[in-house]
């Protein structure tokens, strides 16, 4: 879904800078989004109010309230997979090798 | 202004419903677990987020392993870990419940904190005996626990009945509505589909996660 909202917006995902952190990966103000995804996933209270303080600046109030939300939002998504072993689908093999990852053989045992 | 003296929104307004809606469930009797084990899975899932030892507990020793891998460790978890678990007396349906409390503490609980606010207290445990309801004619199907149908989030918590009602008011408030997850062009709160998935994609890496 990253890659088919980048192309609607006329522009290309380079998904290898989403493991980098990279200001420029295809998507507006990313820089700013990768600084308070980070933060508030990792609870840096170090790097959280710069970063927040940078994100409202850029992207407004509930902008960054959003993004804070979605993050959270999968920070339980995540355990929730991971926990019950749901298997990656092979089709995004190559993605993740685009991202410069491959995955790991006990969330590929049961392709479908 | 709110307690925490951070500028009141509609947003936040709707967070605070949402978190207060989920301490209230934490406090009550689930399928598998009371609401003061419920409650005793959060304080071990929180101490264990925060890079804690496990507070006191009258959990298993089995249930505390399972509750702090899901909160802090859930990339490590494989499927032999679900089996032991299950042999030494957590029922696979009540590891998923518990999967389910540990999912939505995690949410609400970085959300507060990205958004300035103290964690959501706990209310006090109200009594009562769990339902002990298991769900017909489903079973393991390509995932560690029993789904309906390939396991993937709208099937991850099938084997319990209410949890994936339970994780989708998360989702909802937090993330988006389920109607909309089709469509790229979907803007919320002035943040575009592509930078919520960045958002999300991100986040998955930081878990080393591959959903």
């Amino acid at each position: 879904m990253l890659r088919a909202s980048v192309t609607h917006h006329g522009s290309d995902i380079q998904p290898d800078r989403i493991v980098g952190g990279a200001d420029e990966c295809g998507v507006e103000h990313a820089k700013e989004i990768f600084a308070l995804t980070d933060a508030v996933v990792l609870r840096d209270t170090t790097e959280y109010p710069d970063a927040r303080i940078r994100a409202e600046l850029r992207i407004g109030r509930d902008a960054t309230d959003r993004l804070v939300m979605v993050a959270a939002n999968f920070q339980q998504m995540n355990r929730m997979m991971d926990a019950i072993g749901g298997p990656v689908a092979s089709g995004l093999d190559p993605l993740a090798a685009e991202m410069g990852l491959a995955v790991p053989d006990h969330l590929a045992e049961a392709r479908r | 202004m709110s307690d925490d003296g951070v500028m009141t929104t509609p947003l936040i307004a709707e967070f605070d419903s949402l978190s207060a809606r989920h301490a209230d469930e934490f406090a009550r009797a689930g399928v598998w677990w009371t609401g003061e084990e419920k409650l005793a899975i959060v304080a071990v899932a929180r101490a264990a987020m925060a890079g804690l030892d496990a507070p006191d507990t009258t959990l298993s020793v089995t249930a505390v392993e399972a509750a702090r891998k899901v909160a802090a460790d859930a990339a490590s978890i494989r499927r032999a870990d679900v089996e032991r678990w299950a042999a030494d007396g957590v029922r696979v349906e009540a590891y998923v419940e518990l999967v389910g409390v540990i999912g939505r503490l995690a949410a609400i609980d970085t959300a507060a904190f990205g958004l300035g606010l103290d964690p959501t207290p706990m209310p006090a445990a109200v009594a009562g005996a769990p339902l002990e309801a298991t769900v017909p004619d489903i079973d393991v199907v390509d995932g560690w626990v029993p789904t309906d149908g390939p396991a993937f989030p709208p099937t991850a918590y099938t084997a319990v009945p209410g949890a994936t009602e339970l994780w989708i008011d998360v989702s909802d408030v937090l993330y988006m509505p389920m109607r909309e997850m089709g469509d790229p062009a979907y803007v919320r709160d002035d943040l575009t589909r592509a930078q919520i998935e960045l958002v999300a994609a991100r986040t998955s890496y930081l878990n080393d996660c591959f959903y």
